[in-house]
C-alpha cells in the first residue's frame, strides 16, 4: 500500500506541470459551473461572473494546496535537508573545504585514469564503421629459451594473406596493410613521415568515409600495374598543406617520387599505437615505386570485419587450419594464427600493460578509500561536536532514521562538490600529462581523452559511494547513544577514545603502508632490473638539431654544410662531440636492407639493420666500448667502411669472425666490417636491434638531404655558441638545442614501467600525506576532547613531559596497529603480484623498514604536535573547558 | 496539510469520508461533488473549493478514487472521479468508525 501510494506520488511529481494543468483546469470547470448556476437563478452575468468568483474563494491557494498533496512531505524535506545542511557546511566551511578537496583529488586521479583507460587503451580504432566487428590477426611468434619465454607475433607474407583472403568464409574481405616510414616533400621540405601501405580492400573493410575524395579499390593496388596515388591523414593535410581544399588531383613527392592525393582520410579516424604517426596511405602494390625489392614481403599485418554470426575464436579456429595448410604446402612450420580487436590493449602481449593499469588502479581506488576513511573521521569528530544539537533533535521528536538522513546529506554535498571538482580534474589531467611526457603526442595520434558518459557516472557513483563510506557510519555512531548521554554533559571524559575513528584511522595507516610498500618494491625492483640497462651508453649528452627553409638544401649543398659545420666545431667549447644522422630514442627509424655481396635476395638472406650515419667520436661520446676490430677514425670518411653491434654480428656471422667480412647496404658497393660495437638500446624498442654504422659521407645515396644532428657533451652552455657558428654558416637556418634526456623523454613508450614507477611513488606518498594529515587531525581532536583531563592533570602536578608521554604513548597503538596490519597485508598483496609482474622486487628489508620509519615518524609528528600543545594550556582555563 | 477552515463544523477527516460516499452512486465531477453534498445535506455542508480540491488530490493519492476526463452534460471538459475497490474498502471502515464516534458522542451528550 505505501509503495503505490509512493509510486503513484513519484509519478505525479515527475509530470507535476500536467497535475498543475488537471487542477486549474478542473477548478475553472468548477467556477463556470457555479457562474451558470447564479445566472440560471436570475443574476445577470457580470454580477454572476463576479459572485461565482467571490464563491469560490482563495483559488491560488486551493489549488497550491492540491498540489502539495503530491510533492509535498518528501520533495520539501529533502529541499530543507539540503539547505540545513548547506547552512552547517558554511558554517565548518573550512573542514568541509578539505573533505571536498581531498575527495576531489583522489575521484579526479580514479576518473582521469578511466578517462585514459577509455579512451586509449580500450577503444578499438576510432573512426572506424562498427569497430567492435573489425579483427586484427596475426602470426603468433611466442617463444621461450633459458632467458624465459617472449610472447610476440610477426606479420603474413604476401603470398600467405593471398591464400588466407581466398579462403575464409568469416570474414569479409581480409586487408591487409605494412607500416614504414618514408621521405616526404623533396628540397628543404623533406622531412619523415609515417606511411602504411595498405591493400585495396583496405578502405572498404574498415568501411572508413573519406573527408575528401576517395579511398582505394582493388584498381589502385594491382601488383602488375602499380599505381601513383596517395591517401593523406587529416592530420597531415591540415599540417602540411593547410587543409587546402583543392588538394586533390595535386601530387606530393615520396621517396622522390610524384604521387597524386586522390584522398583526405576523415579527422576522426585514427589507430591506437600511441608511438607511430600515419601520414600517408599508399596502395601496397605501390611498395616497388618506392623502394628496390619487395620491402613489406614478410610484414603483413591482417584485418577483417566478422561476418554477422562470426566469432574471434570461430575466426581463429577457421585462419589457423587454413594457415597451416599453407605453412605445410609451403614446407614450413606452421605457427598459430592469433585473433585480436584493435584497441592498444588487446594487441598480443600486452596483458602486463593492462595488468599494471589494473594495479594502478587499485592503488587509487586505495587512496581514495583512505580519504573517504579521512573525511568520515572528519565528519565524524564534527558529529561528535553537534551531539548536543542531535540530541535536542532526537528529544523533540526527530526519528533517527532522519537525523541519520540529514548527516547523509551533508555527506552528499560534499560527495557531489567533490565529484564536479573531480571530473574537471579528469578533463584536463590526462591531456596536461600527455603534453608533459611528450608535447606533440596529441598531435601524432588521436587520444580521446575527454570523459564520456561512462566516466561521468562512476565519478557520481563514486560521490555517492564516498557519502555512504564517510557519512554512515558517524552518522549511526552519533545519533545511537542515548538522549540523556547526548544532552548530558559525561561525554567529555567518557568519549575520549572513539574505537570507530581508532579503527578509521588504523585502516589509513595501513593502506598508505601498503602503497608505500609497493611503491618501494616496484622502485628498488626496477633498480635491479634497469641496472644494466642504464649503463647501456652515456645519456648525459646533448642533441642541437638544425632545419632550413624549404628548398634550400639540396644534396650537394647538405654535403658541403656538414664539411663546414665539421670544421667548424673544434672552435666550439665542447668536450667531446660527434654528427650522427639521428639522435638515440629517434622516432625516425633508419632501417635498410643488408646482405651478402653476391647473396640471393631470397627473404630468407636478407635482413634488415638499423643504419646509423656517424662520424669519428659517435662510440667514445656515448660510452659504448669496442669489442672487436677498431673504431671508425677521420681517415675513413668517404670509405666503404662499417662497424656493426653485437646482434647484428651474431646474425649475420654467427661463430664467425666479421672483421672483414663485407655486407651489401641497400643496393650499395660492399661495405668492409672493421669493427663491433658492443650492444646498446639507441632506439626506442625493448630490444637491441642490429644496427650497422657508416661513417657520414658514405652513404649518402638517398634522393634527399637531411640534416645531421650534433651530439655533443660540454662542462657549460654552449647552446648560444652553437647557434652562432650555426647562423655563421646559413643565417636562416633554424637550430635547436635540447638535452638527450629531454628527447628521450618525449618517446614515452621507451620506458612504460618509468612511469609506472613515478605514479606508484606518487600514491604512496599522497596516501601517506592523507594519512597524516588525518592523524593530525584525529589526534588533534581526541586531545582536545580531554582537555579537562589534561587540565585536572597538570593541576594535580603532572609534568608536561608526562602527559606528552602519556598521549603518545595511547596514540601509537592506533598507529602501530595500523602498520602491522599494513606491512602483513603489502606482504601478502606483493607476494600475489610478484607472479605476474616481473618488475617487482624480492623481499626488500630496506624498504619495509625505511616505511616503517617513515610512517612512524609521521604518525609520531602527528601526534606530537597537538600533545605538546595541549600541556601549554593554563589548567584553569581547561578546567572550564566544556 | 490543508487547514480545513470553510466548514467549521465539519469533523477533521469527514469530508474525505463525505467525498467518497458521494461517489458510490457513479463517477462525478469536482463541482458535481460539490453540489451533491449540499443538496444532500439540504444545504447545511457547504463544502468550500479550497478543501474540496485538496482532498480530492488526497484521496488520489491513498488510491482511493481514480480520475478521469470526460465530457460535461454541457459538453465542456470536466474530470470524473470515480470510487475505485480500495476506495470502497476504505468508505465501509470509515463508516465504522463515524457511526462508532458518533454514537459516543450522542452517548455523552445525552447523559
Amino acid at each position: 500500500m505505501a509503495i503505490a501510494v509512493w509510486l503513484r506520488r513519484l509519478q505525479h511529481a515527475i509530470r507535476l506541470p500536467q497535475v498543475d494543468r488537471d487542477i486549474r483546469e478542473e477548478m475553472e470547470f468548477h467556477r463556470f459551473m457555479k457562474q451558470r448556476a447564479f445566472e440560471s437563478g436570475g443574476l445577470p452575468p457580470v454580477a454572476a461572473t463576479r459572485r461565482a468568483a467571490r464563491a469560490m474563494g482563495n483559488v491560488l491557494l486551493a489549488r497550491e494546496q492540491a498540489r502539495s498533496v503530491w510533492i509535498w512531505p518528501w520533495l520539501e524535506s529533502v529541499w530543507q535537508d539540503m539547505g540545513y545542511a548547506g547552512r552547517i557546511l558554511r558554517r565548518h566551511s573550512g573542514s568541509a573545504l578539505l573533505a571536498i578537496i581531498l575527495l576531489a583529488v583522489t575521484i579526479g586521479l580514479n576518473t582521469s585514469l578511466m578517462t585514459v583507460l577509455n579512451g586509449l587503451m580500450l577503444r578499438p580504432w576510432p573512426g572506424v564503421g562498427h569497430g567492435g566487428d573489425v579483427v586484427a590477426i596475426y602470426l603468433d611468434d611466442s617463444r621461450s629459451d633459458s632467458s624465459g619465454a617472449f610472447h610476440d607475433v610477426r606479420g603474413f607474407t604476401r603470398t600467405h594473406w593471398r591464400s588466407l583472403a581466398d579462403q575464409v568464409t568469416q570474414l569479409t574481405p581480409l586487408a591487409a596493410f605494412h607500416r614504414d616510414g618514408v621521405q616526404l616533400g623533396d628540397g628543404g621540405t623533406l622531412g619523415p613521415a609515417g606511411a602504411m601501405l595498405v591493400s585495396g580492400n583496405f578502405f572498404d573493410t574498415l568501411q572508413l568515409e573519406l573527408s575528401k575524395g576517395r579511398g582505394f579499390h582493388d584498381d589502385d593496388d594491382r601488383i602488375e600495374a602499380p599505381q601513383y596515388v596517395v591517401v593523406l591523414s587529416d592530420r597531415l593535410w591540415r599540417a602540411r598543406f593547410a587543409a587546402d581544399e583543392a588538394i586533390i588531383g595535386h601530387s606530393i613527392v615520396i621517396n622522390g617520387q610524384r604521387f597524386v592525393v586522390i584522398g583526405v582520410t576523415a579527422p576522426a579516424f585514427g589507430f591506437s599505437e600511441p608511438g607511430t604517426a600515419t601520414d600517408v596511405f599508399l596502395p601496397l602494390a605501390s611498395a616497388q615505386l618506392l623502394w628496390e625489392g619487395d620491402r613489406a614481403a614478410g610484414s603483413f599485418e591482417l584485418v577483417g570485419r566478422l561476418t554477422p554470426g562470426a566469432t574471434r575464436g570461430r575466426v581463429r579456429a577457421e585462419l589457423t587450419v587454413l594457415s597451416q595448410q599453407f605453412d605445410l604446402r609451403q614446407g614450413r612450420t606452421p605457427s598459430a594464427v592469433v585473433v585480436t580487436g584493435t584497441a592498444f590493449a588487446d594487441h598480443p602481449g600486452r596483458t602486463p600493460m593492462l595488468f599494471a593499469s589494473a594495479l594502478i588502479s587499485a592503488g587509487l581506488l586505495a587512496v581514495w578509500i583512505v580519504a573517504c576513511a579521512n573525511v568520515g573521521n572528519l565528519l565524524l569528530a564534527q558529529a561528535t561536536a553537534r551531539r548536543r544539537e542531535i540530541g535536542i533533535r532526537l528529544a523533540i521528536g526527530a526519528s533517527r532514521a532522519r537525523v541519520v538522513r540529514q548527516l547523509l546529506t551533508e555527506g552528499l554535498i560534499i560527495g557531489l562538490a567533490a565529484s564536479v571538482l573531480g571530473l574537471a580534474i579528469a578533463y584536463t589531467l590526462p591531456l596536461a600529462i600527455l603534453r608533459f611526457i611528450a608535447e606533440d603526442a596529441t598531435a601524432r595520434f588521436p587520444f580521446i581523452v575527454t570523459p564520456d558518459w561512462l566516466v561521468v557516472a562512476s565519478a557520481v557513483l563514486m560521490a555517492a559511494f564516498s557519502a555512504m563510506l564517510f557519512g554512515l557510519a558517524p552518522a549511526l555512531h552519533v545519533t545511537s547513544n542515548d538522549l540523556a548521554r547526548q544532552l548530558g554533559r559525561g561525554d567529555a571524559v567518557a568519549v575520549s577514545t572513539v574505537p570507530l575513528r581508532s579503527v578509521l584511522l588504523a585502516a589509513q595507516v595501513a593502506v598508505s603502508v601498503v602503497l608505500l610498500i609497493v611503491a618501494g618494491l616496484l622502485v628498488s625492483g626496477a633498480q635491479q632490473q634497469t641496472r644494466s640497462l642504464e649503463a647501456d651508453f652515456a645519456t648525459d649528452v646533448s642533441v642541437a638539431s638544425f632545419a632550413a627553409r624549404s628548398g634550400a638544401y639540396d644534396a650537394a649543398r647538405m654535403r658541403s654544410w656538414t664539411t663546414d659545420l665539421t670544421a667548424a666545431l673544434p672552435e666550439l667549447p665542447l668536450s667531446e662531440f660527434a654528427l650522427a644522422s639521428q639522435e638515440p630514442f629517434s622516432r625516425l627509424r633508419n632501417g635498410i636492407s643488408v646482405h651478402r655481396p653476391g647473396g640471393s635476395e631470397a627473404v630468407g638472406d636478407r635482413r634488415f639493420a638499423s643504419l646509423w650515419e656517424i662520424s669519428p667520436g659517435f662510440f667514445g661520446l656515448l660510452r659504448i666500448p669496442l669489442v672487436a676490430g677498431r673504431d671508425l677514425d677521420a681517415t675513413d670518411a668517404d670509405q666503404a667502411v662499417a662497424v656493426v653491434n653485437e646482434t647484428m654480428a651474431r646474425r649475420f656471422w654467427p661463430n664467425e669472425d666479421p672483421i672483414g667480412k663485407s655486407i651489401v647496404l641497400f643496393r650499395s658497393a660492399p661495405f668492409v666490417v672493421i669493427g663491433v660495437v658492443r650492444d646498446a638500446h639507441l632506439s626506442a624498442s625493448s630490444t637491441v636491434e642490429p644496427t650497422v654504422f657508416t661513417p657520414f659521407a658514405a652513404m649518402r645515396q638517398l634522393p634527399e638531404a637531411t640534416f645531421p644532428k650534433l651530439l655533443f657533451r660540454s662542462e657549460r652552455p654552449v647552446a648560444d655558441a652553437i647557434k652562432r657558428a650555426g647562423s655563421r654558416l646559413d643565417p636562416e637556418l633554424q637550430i635547436r638545442v635540447a638535452a638527450l634526456t629531454a628527447v628521450v623523454k618525449g618517446n614515452f613508450l621507451s620506458g612504460p614501467g618509468y612511469y609506472g614507477r613515478i605514479l606508484a611513488q606518487a600514491l604512496g606518498g599522497f596516501a601517506l600525506a592523507l594519512a597524516t594529515v588525518g592523524m593530525f587531525g584525529v589526534f588533534a581532536y581526541a586531545v582536545r576532547q580531554r582537555t579537562s583531563e589534561i587540565g585536572v592533570r597538570m593541576a594535580l602536578g603532572a609534568r608536561g613531559s608526562a602527559i606528552v608521554r602519556l598521549i603518545l604513548l595511547r596514540h601509537s597503538r592506533v598507529v602501530l596497529a595500523g602498520l602491522i596490519a599494513g606491512v602483513c597485508a603489502a606482504v601478502t598483496v606483493s607476494i600475489v603480484l610478484r607472479s605476474s609482474l616481473p618488475g617487482l622486487g624480492r623481499f626488500d628489508p630496506v624498504v619495509y623498514v625505511g616505511v616503517g620509519l617513515l610512517v612512524a615518524s609521521a604518525g609520531l609528528a602527528a601526534s606530537y604536535v597537538p600533545a605538546r600543545r595541549a600541556t601549554r594550556i593554563d589548567p584553569v582555563v581547561a578546567l572550564r573547558w566544556e | 496539510m490543508g487547514k480545513d477552515k470553510k466548514p467549521p463544523d465539519l469533523l477533521p477527516g469527514t469530508l474525505d469520508l463525505l467525498i467518497l460516499q458521494a461517489l458510490v452512486r457513479g463517477s462525478m465531477h469536482g463541482y458535481g461533488i460539490a453540489e451533491r453534498l449540499r443538496a444532500l445535506s439540504d444545504d447545511v455542508l457547504q463544502v468550500g473549493e479550497s478543501s474540496l480540491y485538496p482532498a480530492l488530490q488526497r484521496l488520489l493519492l491513498q488510491g482511493w478514487v481514480k480520475a478521469e476526463w470526460g465530457a460535461s452534460d454541457n459538453n465542456r471538459r470536466a474530470r470524473y472521479y470515480t470510487l475505485t475497490a480500495a476506495g470502497r474498502k476504505r468508505l465501509a471502515s470509515e463508516r465504522e468508525e463515524f457511526d462508532r464516534l458518533i454514537l459516543a458522542i450522542h452517548k455523552v451528550l445525552e447523559t
